[in-house]
């Protein structure tokens, strides 16, 4: 009863912002939660006649067909190692990219920089892919007609090699990526207070020690909650870079094979809804344990630094 | 423990791109706005600090003291080399250090906001400077601990910044400087964040540890008060120039201009148009309708400077005006009582004048609209150029 009523007077005295929430709330009920529904797909055999909820029941039937199916160890094992690559790389990349713009002394040339480096964020994928595409290319790209052949080297087939690809693909990742991973930290910097560098540099600290002794330090919260977030999507991968980079190259499939890149080909090969699904109550069900875990392993680390 | 001097130094600050524009729209727009401050503007730049020149003694306790913005913390930045010196040379020790980076130059500064690392307990912070020399862990702690004890902050060591109050923030500022025994110590408005009676103990308290710990001191202020009580010797700045530098007795009783004399002292010096008159050797001032005799050794400095008859700009303060049956004559806006004196607020022919009267020699108590009579001695009369505001016995 006490709670109702106190639940009822905030209503009351601050309806504006919950009305100011709303939308966001009604969008985030249509996209997010009403779709949970289909996740009872990954306990049926689906069929068109059946549709989604009057399909046969067949408990867990598809997640024992994802397990045992071979793929399911590669397509695991490339979306985690892809995933961890991409955190801790790119944390090194981005920290360091926004340290060297905040370095910058002249405004020009960081808008200036700061632009190159977000640009490609703004392209589609399938551009990004045509692009590594004209410099792949087996017989007229970039890199094998103006370096290889030159340099009197053979050249490389990239599209039917594998052991090019987690190269290729971290490369773009990040070519891609860090634009937008480093505005964060960026904005971090600069909210640092200039007099503690003052201080530190009074203190006979080097730059590289100011760096590591107050930088750092000063991100360190914007760095676990964005580790906790990625660590969330583990699970997860950018569909785009690994379907479409790849240009669905069959022979490089062992390197570029992820869990959504799977779920995307059973659905167009097989229409298995059914698997499909299974796959995502999978990746969501991991991802949620992996972040309770990281998160109640920082709270017990450094409480202050904890997102719940 | 050095000797600092600084010749002739002078910040300008360049415009930043696309700023100094900005600048010109914006005199057009708000005039008045720039007036402010009346820094100099040249094509390279705001001029913050020019002609600045200061011999520190060893262990000499200086006080640069001005209104906001006229360029302390800029001097003070540039001897601690965080700003660049546009021109001019700054030695310690008879050293150069223009182009020396700040850690190397052994000094030490607290900060008006602290700065303390916030993520570093108070051990941590005062420890840094200590860890970054690669000092002995045991000597690291034996020098903080001794540092915590003198400043009182040995409980608060394990905690961090964050848990502190202002003024236990600002001693573990200081803690921090003194940890390393720096050659010159720096303080750029070091209390001005805290509320009033905390300001005053720990005003006592550097006092205390400047006794404790003999080193050369700069310390920056906007207060005259705190500059008063602290400094063997005190630089008044405006505009970018010094205007004065002397012992706080003598900056507070031979004011070299007008600036000086109406930042210096609380209440506020009184100020009058009277008339300079020399007859002979003897020179006198006169002011609504009295006519007093300067004293000797003011009038052989006005002979020596060959002082003529001219209006000038008379100064006395209010501690140095009495109360008398004869003088000019003036009525009481506000009797403000506190207690070993009254402040008188009086109208002086539509002038505000100021004077103190000890509580002991007052006949009887005064009253709003009282007709008061005032005078002053020759010895305390500053007279100072209409034209250039200067004293005219300097
Ligand atoms: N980084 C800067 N860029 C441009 N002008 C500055 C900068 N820092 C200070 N100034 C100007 O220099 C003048 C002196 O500043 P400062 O030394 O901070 O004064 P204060 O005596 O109050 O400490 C001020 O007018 C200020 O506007
Ligand atoms: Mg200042």
């Amino acid at each position: 009863m006490q709670k109702k009523s106190s639940l009822m007077k905030k209503l009351k005295k601050y309806w504006p912002f919950y009305f100011l929430a709303l939308p966001g709330l009604i969008y985030f009920f249509i996209n997010n939660y009403i779709p949970m529904g289909g996740l009872i797909l990954a306990f049926e055999k689906y069929t068109v006649s059946g549709g989604i909820f009057g399909s046969k029941k067949i408990g867990f039937q598809n997640f024992k067909f994802l397990f045992s199916n071979a793929d399911a160890w590669i397509m695991t094992r490339n979306t985690l190692l892809y995933n961890i690559v991409f955190i801790l790389l790119g944390l090194v990349i981005s920290i360091l990219t926004a340290y060297f713009l905040h370095e910058l002394k002249s405004n020009m040339s960081r808008k200036f920089y700061q632009t190159v480096i977000l640009f490609p964020s703004l392209l589609s994928i399938i551009i990004v892919s045509y692009l590594a595409n004209a410099l792949l290319a087996g017989d007229t790209g970039f890199i094998n007609n103006h370096i290889l052949l030159p340099l009197g080297l053979e050249p490389i087939s990239f599209y039917s090699e594998k052991k090019w690809w987690p190269f290729i693909l971290v490369f773009v990742h990040f070519w891609q990526m860090t634009g937008t991973s480093c505005i964060l930290y960026l904005a971090n910097m600069s909210a640092i207070d200039p007099s503690l560098y003052e201080a530190a540099s009074m203190d006979g600290a080097t730059r590289w020690q100011s760096f590591f002794n107050i930088t750092i330090p000063c991100l360190v919260p914007t760095i676990i909650t964005l580790t906790i977030l990625a660590v969330g999507k583990i699970f997860n991968s950018d569909f785009g870079l690994f379907y479409q980079v790849p240009m669905n190259s069959g022979a490089i499939i062992d390197v570029t094979q992820t869990i959504d890149t799977y779920v995307y080909r059973g659905l167009m090969n097989t229409a298995n809804l059914g698997m499909s699904a299974a796959a995502c109550f999978y990746q969501s069900v991991v991802g949620f344990c992996l972040v309770m875990i990281t998160n109640s392993m920082v709270r017990r680390i450094s409480s202050e630094n904890a997102m719940f | 423990m050095a000797e600092v001097k600084l010749v002739n130094i002078k910040k300008v600050y360049p415009y930043v791109s696309g700023e100094e524009k900005k600048k010109n729209k914006k005199k057009s727009a708000d005039e008045p706005e720039k007036k402010k401050v009346n820094l100099q503007i040249t094509d390279e730049g705001v001029v913050a600090v020019q002609a600045f020149n200061l011999d520190i003694k060893d262990k000499e306790f200086i006080v640069l003291v001005g209104p906001s913005g006229c360029g302390k913390s800029t001097t003070l930045r540039m001897v601690a080399g965080l700003e660049e010196i546009s021109d001019g040379e700054l030695y310690i020790d008879g050293k150069l250090m223009n182009d020396v980076a700040p850690k190397d130059r052994d000094i030490a500064m607290v900060f008006q906001n602290y700065a303390l690392y916030p993520h570093m307990t108070v051990y941590d912070n005062m420890a840094f400077s200590l860890k970054l020399r690669h000092t002995p862990k045991d000597e690291i702690d034996k020098k903080v601990r001794e540092a915590a004890e003198i400043l009182d902050i040995t409980q608060y060591l394990e905690r961090k910044p964050k848990a502190l109050s202002g003024g236990q923030r600002q001693r573990v500022a200081i803690g921090r400087a003194i940890v390393r025994a720096p050659k010159v110590m720096l303080m750029d408005e070091p209390l001005s964040n805290l509320d009033a009676k905390l300001r005053n103990e720990m005003r006592a308290e550097i006092i205390k540890l400047r006794q404790r710990i003999n080193t050369t001191f700069m310390y920056v202020t906007h207060d005259q008060t705190e500059a008063m009580t602290l400094g063997d010797r005190i630089v008044i700045m405006k505009d970018g120039y010094i205007q004065q530098i002397g012992t706080p007795q003598e900056v507070f009783n031979h004011p070299a201009n007008l600036f000086v004399a109406g930042f210096i002292g609380m209440p506020v010096m009184n100020f009058f148009d009277a008339e300079l008159k020399r007859e002979g050797d003897k020179f006198f001032v006169e002011v609504g309708g009295i006519k007093v005799e300067l004293a000797p050794e003011k009038e052989a400095r006005l002979l020596k400077n060959n002082v003529q008859s001219q209006p000038v700009t008379l100064g006395v303060r209010p501690e140095h005006t009495d109360v008398a049956e004869q003088g000019i004559a003036s009525t009481v806006e506000v009797a403000e009582m506190m207690g070993s004196s009254v402040h008188l607020h009086l109208n002086a022919d539509g002038k505000d004048v100021i004077v103190i009267v000890p509580t002991i020699d007052m006949k009887g108590s005064y009253k709003q609209g009282d007709t008061v009579h005032f005078t002053f001695d020759g010895k305390v009369a500053h007279v100072f150029s209409k034209e250039t505001d200067k004293n005219l016995e300097f």
